[in-house]
């Protein structure tokens, strides 16, 4: 068993060096695992990241249909003041946008993230470095600045934490996502990609918060990443300054309402968010209903023109057992509210099969479309993914 | 612990997120496109949220060799390699590739809506419109 463990282990360092992806959260397990919020299973006060002890039981005794969750399924535990964790995914994609060289099949190692937290009394550190994960890698068309070994590595997240306690006030410095929207692990869902929490789009921040049982808020100041920084440390996406704000409040223990503002700014365009995200869970029906929408204000400086943007995401997830749960997602995006024509519609569905702690199984359809405009057709794209994920 | 019981305060909340949010669905605006035929709207409202991102024309990625991560290297990249001929959309690699004629499909993750292709190539075609 030990020896499995260990081969294991070496699997996961061996391709943490080979690739990687994003930051995991599953908004989807808030009041339906019997959690009330995403700081009792996460280190990050807002969620997402490296998984807390609490955490760790859930995801074998509530989550998964067995094992044990604890790191390395529990053959060796770190000290107190560690914590230790990794996320490994592969994963095989069909896409079909139309064209000569549709569709596409790309099979590619998707994630490949360690994390590390070191805590004394009510400080910590918290470091997470991966690969830039690369989709359609094959073809050697790379010309930027990822084409030596060292350079794929990225530190996503690395910061500095004041958190005397689970619940109450913390403050944090360093990189990560401010605490904004549902936190959706699949980066790829519009809230995500057009609200400034597109993949590798992490800001430099100074942030505090307040984390209550029925209650939290957190606000936070960002910068973009140095521009003369190593590329260890690069970010895609605009280069904004600005201010986050997420107010959520929670009733009943089994619903939760938030307000979101964000403001970001930089040199070829600003934007001015406000949104609300909504969650309800239906304990006879076993189903989670979650909700995001934003209103974006885009002012195109060199343009002298601004426009209002929408950008939304409503979900239902069913858990028929334990260790299995289903999705299904409506998204739209209109990039100006004044254009019906530039509006575009998604939906999805999801499966999550998490047959023993540690692993993960799931299966993603994604169906975009768009309307037809001066006589140009738009088609439709489909998008299927299959991801073997296992974390340490 | 869940108590099971919604407080209708939430359920009024939660009703106005699901109608905000519903109400999206019908679509908003006019179908006559008023945007502005300038690469200083194109370039951060289109081409960089679009094709810029992590895997494909983004600085870092740079995919056969196309930075589009600013609207000062994508202007000029856009028209160095011809991929933009000014005044002539009808023979410009860009629109051919966003259509996937004879190419594969720009961006090749979501058909850029039809308006936005129809607004890149009034870009092209208006000469005194090109880099402003």
């Amino acid at each position: 068993m030990r020896r499995h463990l260990l081969f294991l282990l070496a699997l996961a360092l061996v391709v943490s060096l080979a690739t990687a992806r994003r930051a995991s959260a599953y908004p989807q397990f808030q009041f339906s695992s019997g959690t009330n919020k995403c700081s009792q299973c996460h280190y990050s006060p807002a969620g997402t990241g490296l998984i807390s002890a609490w955490g760790r039981d859930e995801s074998a005794d509530t989550i998964s249909m067995g094992g044990n969750g604890a790191f390395l399924h529990g053959a060796w535990t770190p000290p107190s003041w560690l914590a230790l964790g990794g996320d490994l995914r592969l994963a095989g994609i069909y896409n079909d946008v139309g064209g000569p060289e549709a569709p596409e099949w790309a099979f590619f190692p998707m994630q490949a993230d360690i994390y590390a937290r070191a805590a004394y009394e009510a400080f910590s550190v918290n470091v997470m470095v991966g690969d830039r994960g690369i989709v359609r890698q094959e073809d050697n068309s790379f010309t930027g600045k990822i084409n030596t070994v060292p350079d794929r590595f990225i530190s996503r997240e690395h910061y500095l934490m004041w958190r005397p306690s689970a619940s109450g006030p913390y403050a944090r410095i360093g990189r990560f996502f401010a605490p904004y929207g549902l936190r959706l692990v699949e980066h790829i869902f519009w809230v995500r990609r057009y609200t400034g929490y597109n993949l590798y789009e992490e800001t430099y921040n100074l942030s505090g918060g307040y984390v209550a049982d029925d209650w939290e808020v957190h606000a936070t100041a960002f910068a973009p990443v140095p521009s003369g920084a190593p590329t260890f440390f690069q970010a895609i996406g605009p280069r904004e300054s600005g201010a986050a704000v997420y107010a959520e409040k929670r009733l009943g223990g089994i619903a939760a309402l938030a307000i979101q503002g964000r403001l970001g700014f930089a040199s070829e365009a600003d934007r001015y968010q406000l949104g609300a995200v909504g969650k309800l869970w239906v304990e006879q029906a076993k189903l989670l209903f979650m909700g995001e929408g934003d209103v974006i204000r885009q002012r195109l400086v060199g343009a002298s023109n601004s426009q209002i943007q929408f950008v939304s995401f409503l979900n239902a997830t069913w858990f028929p057992i334990r260790g299995l749960m289903f999705g299904a997602s409506y998204e739209r995006y209109q990039e100006d509210l004044d254009v019906s024509t530039t509006a575009r519609n998604a939906v999805d569905g999801e499966l999550n099969f998490f047959p023993w702690a540690h692993f993960e199984v799931v299966l993603l359809g994604r169906y975009q479309w768009s309307p037809d405009a001066a006589g140009i057709s738009t088609p439709g794209a489909w998008l299927g993914m299959l991801q073997l994920h296992y974390y340490l | 612990m869940p108590t099971g019981k919604i407080p209708p305060r939430l359920l009024i909340g939660l009703g106005a997120v699901a109608a905000a949010a519903a109400s999206a669905l019908a679509g908003c605006g006019s179908s006559s496109d008023v945007r502005p035929t300038q690469w200083s709207y194109i370039a951060p409202a289109i081409i960089e949220p679009s094709c810029a991102t992590a895997n494909c024309h983004s600085a870092f990625a740079a995919r056969a060799g196309l930075d589009l991560s600013t609207r000062n290297t994508g202007y000029t990249q856009l028209l160095g390699r011809h991929f933009v001929i000014p005044g002539h959309s009808d023979t410009s690699e860009i629109i051919y590739l966003m259509k996937a004629v004879g190419a594969p499909r720009m961006p090749p993750d979501f058909p850029l809506p039809a308006a936005d292709i129809d607004l890149i190539a009034r870009w092209i075609d208006d000469d005194n419109a090109m880099n402003n």
